[in-house]
């Protein structure tokens, strides 16, 4: 299949990155959890903290440290949905060219690359929740048992740190929070296609489409007083959905028209 | 077959001239096959286009003959053979005596040059 | 059959295609030759649909779309695949996306200009990234070729087996249109030359009639519509 085959080059393309950034943010995980212990004896032997409470895999989770090895990944992705379509400009020998000409339609590419940042942020969030347990375990050797207030439950680990912010409960929070990444993913991209399109006059678009999207905000956020929360789902759903299809609409016409390369 | 060609002559025609040199020197014989188009336009880098009009105009002044998925031979008919170099050599002689006009040689002076001038030339390619 | 029908194409106020109209044939090696900046590759990227134009372009009659790309393929000046790919992925991946593909060409292409499946692209010197451009262009079984200055930049012995590519039967039956400005190396070997000056088409040859109705080569008919 025409999609699979982009996809797969999509990723061969960011496999050593990819593993580089994977062993980068999840070694420093291990990392943590593996010296937080060591930190927190010698805090109850200076007597910063009380000898007389145990303690939980949840101090490591809330470190600044932990925080930021979620952080860095979330801040690549979002790079990564400019470079993606970037460097297959830009790169030596442009791709793009080739991407562009292919006998598929062009908006089999853009599916593509935005499969390939959803995966790649499935795959953080999914490694994550594999390895969560692991490091808990790692954290819990480390410590001496007297400190050790035991395994707590992973749902509830992450319910109780801002971890919660990369997680859902129920399948309408999945759906819902799928929907919205891919909407601003796609958003994004269209900006970029905007850009690619019309160069300096398409930043000044892109800003300006920025100002709108942003007051759109600010104004549903002053909504939310004064409507009940199944009246805002329905109303953000809706959004949702048109800016979605603006966005796809809009990309497929500048690939099929305004595309140089 | 090896030919450097000139750029402002039809490159047709210089092939043409190339194959009836090699037949006058009789480095290609009667009833000989010659390479086909393909390997010709790609051995002397030139258009295929050009090679197929070149073997065209040999074929329809029965220069070579072409049957059917069968390589172009050339010519048994000893008539046009010889005509070939008769041919070759009159063009070469005309060539020489429109160079050599302005110089307005008489007939006696111009024979004598020529007689004296190729012993000498005989002689430098039986050395080589 | 391409056809163009008053193609134009302006860059704020300069018009760097303007009101092009020609056709290219199957069977032919078309050369688009001027100076730089005259729009000769521009003009390969509008057939290509690689950038937007005003003006009518049609393959076999129809308009560019994405079907129309089993039948037409870019050879760019640099190769456009990925570096990180190997030849072998590169085959493989034309392969996928190209009904028409020759797998046969694209194996006697490698045996002539001397390429090695396994190598990675990142290893390859210009000439031999040529190499690689042209195979994957002829190999994708398309019949409309159009290739951006393939004899620049790179080493003579590349430019040597380019020329013999072109005569040979991998490029027969197929329209080839490229550019150049190595006129010297491919006078014998283009059927027809178009000659570009500011956006616009100044003449158009037959390079044989050219020759024999008025006993000039192609570097001379440059100078006469370049100086």
């Amino acid at each position: 299949m025409n999609f699979l085959q982009l996809l797969f080059i999509e990723f061969n393309r960011m496999k050593w990155f990819l593993l580089m950034l994977v062993i980068v943010v999840f070694g420093a995980q291990f990392f943590l959890s593996m010296i937080t212990p060591g930190r927190l004896v010698r805090d109850i032997q200076l007597d910063r903290i009380s000898a007389y409470e145990t303690y939980n895999f949840s101090i490591v989770l809330a470190s600044d440290y932990y925080l930021f090895t979620v952080l860095i990944p979330t801040i690549v992705i979002f790079v990564y949905v400019a470079i993606i379509w970037y460097r297959d400009w830009l790169g030596k020998g442009t791709y793009m060219q080739r991407l562009l000409t292919l006998p598929i339609r062009r908006m089999i590419i853009f599916y593509a690359k935005l499969t390939t940042i959803v995966l790649v942020a499935l795959l953080f969030i999914a490694l994550h929740s594999l390895l969560l347990p692991l490091q808990q375990l790692t954290f819990a050797a480390m410590l001496p048992d007297q400190f050790y207030s035991g395994n707590a439950n992973v749902i509830t680990l992450i319910q109780m740190s801002f971890l919660e912010v990369f997680y859902w409960h129920n399948l309408i929070d999945f759906i819902y929070v799928f929907l919205i990444s891919i909407t601003l993913i796609s958003l994004m991209f269209t900006g970029v296609l905007i850009e690619r399109a019309y160069r300096y006059v398409g930043l000044v678009m892109n800003a300006s489409i920025v100002i709108v999207l942003f007051v759109l905000y600010i104004q549903l956020i002053e909504a939310s007083m004064s409507f009940y929360s199944h009246e805002m789902m329905w109303m953000i759903s809706g959004i949702i959905v048109i800016l979605l299809t603006v966005s796809l609409v809009v990309s497929s016409l500048l690939l099929t028209k305004r595309m140089s390369a | 077959m090896n030919i450097s060609f000139n750029t402002r002559d039809p490159v047709y025609l210089q092939v043409i001239r190339h194959v009836k040199l090699l037949i006058a020197r009789g480095e290609l014989e009667g009833g000989d096959t010659i390479p086909s188009r393909r390997e010709l336009a790609t051995s002397l880098k030139i258009n295929p286009n050009t090679v197929q009009r070149a073997y065209k105009e040999m074929e329809e002044a029965q220069l070579i003959h072409t049957e059917r998925n069968k390589p172009s031979t050339i010519t048994s008919d000893q008539a046009i053979l010889s005509n070939v170099r008769r041919e070759l050599l009159r063009e070469s002689v005309h060539q020489f005596l429109e160079e050599i006009a302005p110089l307005q040689l008489s007939m006696e002076e111009l024979m004598s040059l020529v007689e004296e001038e190729y012993s000498s030339v005989r002689r430098e390619n039986e050395d080589d | 059959m391409i056809e163009l029908k008053n193609v134009t194409k302006r860059y704020g106020r300069k018009r760097v295609m303007n009101d092009i109209s020609f056709t290219v044939d199957a069977g032919e090696i078309t050369c688009l030759i001027g100076l730089n900046g005259a729009g000769k590759t521009t003009l390969l990227k509008a057939i290509m649909n690689l950038t937007p134009s005003q003006g009518r372009i049609t393959v076999d009659g129809k308009k560019v779309t994405s079907k129309t790309y089993q039948d037409m393929v870019f050879v760019p000046d640099v190769l456009p695949m990925p570096r990180n790919m190997s030849i072998q992925e590169c085959l493989d991946f034309m392969n996928h996306f190209y009904k028409k593909w020759d797998e046969k060409a694209a194996n006697e292409l490698l045996q002539f200009f001397q390429l090695k499946k396994e190598e990675r692209l990142r290893g390859l010197s210009k000439g031999y990234l040529m190499r690689v451009n042209l195979l994957l262009g002829i190999a994708s079984g398309c019949k409309y070729l159009l290739m951006d200055e393939p004899l620049s930049g790179i080493d003579i012995l590349t430019r040597e087996r380019i020329s013999e590519l072109l005569t040979s039967e991998y490029v027969d039956k197929k329209a080839i249109l490229f550019t150049t400005h190595e006129i010297a190396e491919i006078e014998t070997i283009i059927d027809r030359a178009v000659f570009m000056k500011d956006g616009m088409i100044v003449s158009d040859y037959y390079v044989e009639t050219l020759r024999e109705q008025e006993q000039k080569s192609l570097l001379d008919k440059m100078r006469e519509v370049y100086v």
